[in-house]
């Protein structure tokens, strides 16, 4: 692996590994602290237990990465046990979710673990220095009470968590660290706020030693953990059917593109999912945000679902490699727009089908748009297709430095040249484009259609 | 409507007129209990919170909301009793239901105050006592059983008083509205009970009351706008699949509509059977979907070629239903049924003395809704206008059916359809008989001469 790809790994192993170091030092330096510490074996239990339970509950964020609901139960902890018995809890349940529940590799689990705790330091340190105190948490005599306290803390503790989840993140899949923290933002808010609610009414009840609500003991307890469980349940229930559902939708779509490919004639199985896959990294390195390059990969699976409407022995023709189409074919683009058209989820995507044989001179179709009157979205679409179209043909395929000198020369006429100079200046022209990200396994398309194996012995030079 | 319009009006107006009636009396008996400024503060505090929540219903599929108002109220119900309860849930479905025709409104009102005024009656017979009418903190922990009582009166109150307006309605039975609707709102309930619940007992903590039910809000509120997302995700993921596996068979002139038809036909049979909603939606989504398995370039040749087809094209054939239930696994998403539509694709060529393809089921082995299917498709393939073939009138459609019910069909099914028939439902307009697939607006496709394509219809 050259360059920038390979650079990044190395960046990526020395974050992980200073990441759990420091946390190991940390937890390590607190152990000394245990003999001060006034907490029963029953609490410990309680909040580990509590901890272990809501950190399965994880749901995906839309840039890569996930978020879990043990969020409540760490910042509860930092107001009602302090910070460093909290950090041992973190770990102890971080790394029983992760490692024996979902067995994840050791080294992930070890970094989740080591960032929480050190996060929960830090939200602990800046929850003294603002003069409150651990153990009480005080909201109503006298304002601004322990308010401004808890506050900064939970946006202490929230900032780190994310923001060292996010830089792992940046660094395995490249783009903008702004980018990753900001693509967490909107969905992480809503998320972590109610985890942050509840967990500072987990402290609110556990300050009283449970007596506030009129029981104590095992009664007392079971109310706690009612309190922190239920709507942490319904938040991470009604969270994870969203996220769900995206995915099933995103699925669907795929399918119906693969289905578009076996009933129309001279279509070649797997092209959409390829497009789609070239597509989307084109505008993830473009940095466009989530929901635009979600709609660029939807446009890909069905971007020539408008073929079902031309007639087969048109189609059927032997495909000469960018040259000119009969109007009859020309028409699928826009028949395409007229399929999508009444879906309104779909109208971006729906543009981006439309304007996807737009050319950069003008002189493509339906409309001869030109330049940046063409949708971005229509431009990376007509790039990869193109891209696809010449390396996965059933013509002997090219190989990749013809197809992208080919790419290069119509840059300009055909394609966008700044989108052009990104697929030459990035990594993406090191690989095959149409593969999967790194880390992630290749689902699927190799099985629909025999590879060549022509980029392997790049691959293997590289 | 029409005829029962009288009916439903009348009940409408009574279960309206006995909640406020009701309502008085819990007003006057409150009233001797003794009422302070702290009530009205409190209670202040938590009307707004129930309009609030009022104000942002989740719209469910099909044109119904919901609320996750429902924690609210019954936290209400133990801190203030039935009286100031049902007075916030009276509000608080006012603001919701503001552009409801009045009768609905007046209707809702009755039935809240019925659903409070049982719910609180029985509680308090079991021992139960209020937050606020309470002089020391009320042990919840030793009212478990009161509670659940109540909360199941609450339920089965509010339940039953609109199933009964909805068979009214639409002329159904009580017990299947209510048992569909039991399906749809107890894991509401369930979920949400215990949230109420938990509001009511932090809310006695001294000096912290309104602050702790105000931070269990922020929760309720964020799962509230993800769960909207997910509905509208599933609405928009049914249109998705929908249009667009129209769009693939909408320019065969062979398939064109067939879809679409055959889901008219078994819809107004499932109906006529009395299917419940959850079962319709299944049986609409395997009738979309029943045929995708025919994508594949090959498909027409096998099928239009004259003669006996061939030992491996009838292997084709016989797979078309595998195939589009494994597709068809991919493409739903029914919260609770999954896989159930793949099921009834797998099975709608299915026979009933089992000589139909591909597992050779037979009798009750094939599912209900596959049994429809199969007599809505063969209905259809019988009475479309084909090029390779006459078309059949209706009435020689319905005698080849009731000829091979039995043997071939469901027996029940096929007499289903013949009432759809009798009834007249079964025209079908002719924008649907010569439907057009969606064109480009600029001019339409010019066929080369010489082509087959296009034609049909």
């Amino acid at each position: 692996m050259g360059g920038p790809m390979g650079g990044r790994r190395l960046w990526l192993k020395l974050y992980v590994g200073a990441t759990i170091a420091a946390g190991a030092a940390a937890l390590a330096a607190t152990a000394h602290q245990w003999s001060r510490m006034e907490l029963g074996v029953a609490e410990l239990a309680l909040f580990i237990g509590l901890a272990g339970i809501l950190d399965a509950m994880v749901v995906p964020v839309a840039g890569g990465g996930a978020m879990a609901a043990s969020f409540a139960v760490f910042f509860g902890g930092v107001l009602a046990l302090g910070a460093q018995p909290t950090a041992w809890v973190a770990a102890l349940a971080v790394m029983w979710s992760e490692a024996v529940v979902r067995r994840r590799p050791l080294p992930r689990a070890c970094f989740n673990a080591s960032h929480s705790v050190l996060s929960l330091l830090a939200a602990g340190w800046v929850y003294r220095a603002l003069g409150a105190q651990v153990g009480w948490v005080e909201l109503t005599a006298g304002w601004p009470a322990g308010w401004p306290a808890v506050v900064a803390a939970a946006v202490v503790l929230w900032a780190l968590e994310t923001g060292w989840a996010s830089v792992a993140v940046a660094l395995e899949r490249g783009g903008r660290l702004w980018r990753r923290l900001r693509s967490w933002l909107g969905p992480g808010l809503a998320w972590d706020g109610g985890l942050a609610s509840v967990g500072l009414l987990l402290a609110l009840l556990y300050q009283s030693r449970w007596q506030l609500v009129g029981h104590s003991g095992w009664q007392g307890a079971l109310l706690l953990g009612a309190t922190v469980l239920i709507p942490s349940a319904l938040l991470y229930y009604a969270y994870r059917l969203q996220g769900s559902l995206q995915q099933v939708y995103s699925q669907s779509l795929r399918t119906l593109g693969s289905l578009l490919e076996a009933k129309v004639e001279g279509s070649q199985p797997g092209h959409g999912e390829r497009v789609a896959r070239l597509a989307a990294r084109l505008a993830e390195s473009l940095e466009l945000p989530p929901r635009d390059v979600e709609q660029i990969r939807y446009a890909a699976y069905l971007h020539d679902i408008g073929k079902v409407g031309v007639p087969s022995t048109l189609l059927a023709r032997n495909p000469d490699r960018l040259s000119a189409e009969p109007e009859a074919v020309r028409l699928h683009a826009q028949i395409g727009a007229a399929i999508l058209s009444p879906i309104r989820f779909l109208q971006p995507a729906a543009q981006f089908v439309t304007s996807h044989h737009e050319r950069w001179d003008g002189l493509g179709y339906p409309q001869g748009l030109r330049q940046k009157q063409i949708p971005l979205g229509a431009r990376v679409l007509a790039l990869a297709d193109a891209y696809v179209g010449l390396t996965h043909s059933p013509l002997p395929p090219l190989p990749l430095s013809q197809t992208l000198s080919l790419l290069q020369q119509a840059a300009g006429s055909r394609f966008d040249p700044e989108l052009v100079a990104e697929v030459m200046g990035t990594d993406l022209a090191r690989r095959d484009l149409t593969c999967g990200p790194f880390f992630e396994p290749d689902d699927g398309v190799e099985a629909a259609a025999p590879e060549t194996s022509l980029h392997s012995a790049e691959s293997a030079a590289a | 409507m029409g005829a029962s319009s009288k009916g439903y009006s009348a009940y409408m107006l009574a279960v309206g007129a006995s909640g406020w009636v009701i309502l008085l009396w819990l007003l006057v008996r409150r009233w001797e209990q003794g009422v302070g400024v702290s009530l009205v503060w409190e209670g202040g505090f938590f009307l707004g919170l129930a309009v609030l929540v009022g104000l942002q219903p989740v719209r469910l599929p099909r044109g119904a909301t919901t609320t996750v108002g429902f924690a609210v109220d019954y936290a209400c119900l133990l801190i203030f009793g039935p009286a100031v309860a049902a007075v916030i849930g009276v509000i608080s479905f006012a603001v919701l239901l503001r552009r409801s025709p009045w009768l609905r409104q007046f209707f809702n009102q009755g039935q809240v105050i019925l659903s409070f005024a049982g719910a609180g009656l029985v509680y308090e017979a079991l021992g139960g006592r209020y937050v606020q009418l309470s002089a020391e903190r009320v042990p919840f922990g030793e009212l478990v059983p009161a509670l659940l009582v109540c909360g199941v009166v609450s339920f089965t109150i509010s339940s039953l008083l609109i199933s009964v307006a909805i068979a009214q309605w639409e002329r159904r039975r009580v017990t299947g509205v209510w048992a569909v609707s039991f399906r749809w709102t107890a894991p509401r309930f369930l979920a949400l009970a215990p949230f109420g619940l938990l509001m009511a007992m932090v809310y006695q903590a001294p000096g912290l009351g309104i602050v702790a039910v105000g931070l269990f809000l922020v929760p309720l509120v964020g799962a509230r706008y993800a769960f909207q997302g997910a509905m509208e995700m599933l609405e928009v993921h049914r249109e998705t699949v929908w249009a667009l596996s129209n769009a693939l068979e909408a320019y065969d002139p062979y398939t064109r509509n067939h879809s679409e038809l055959v889901t008219r036909y078994a819809m107004g049979i499932g109906r006529q059977l009395e299917l419940p909603a959850v079962r319709l939606e299944i049986l609409e989504w395997a009738c979309r979907l029943h045929d995708i398995g025919k994508c594949r370039q090959d498909w027409e040749t096998i099928i239009r070629k004259p003669g006996k087809p061939s030992r491996r094209e009838w292997e084709v054939i016989r797979q078309h239903p595998v195939e589009g239930s494994r597709l068809a696994e991919k493409m739903e998403f029914l919260p609770h049924t999954a896989g159930e539509v793949a099921r009834i694709v797998r099975s709608h060529h299915e026979r009933l003395d089992g000589s139909g393809y591909p597992d050779g089921l037979s009798g009750e082995a094939i599912a209900l809704e596959a049994r429809i299917l199969g007599v809505a498709d063969a209905f259809e393939a019988m009475t479309a206008r084909r090029a390779y073939k006459r078309r059949k009138d209706t009435q020689e459609a319905i005698e080849e059916l009731r000829r091979c019910s039995g043997s071939q069909f469901d027996a029940r099914v096929v007499e289903a359809l013949v009432v759809l028939w009798e009834r007249g439902e079964l025209e079908v307009e002719p924008s649907l008989e010569q439907v057009s697939a969606p064109q480009p607006v600029a001019s339409r496709v010019r066929e080369p001469a010489g082509q087959a394509a296009g034609g049909g219809g």
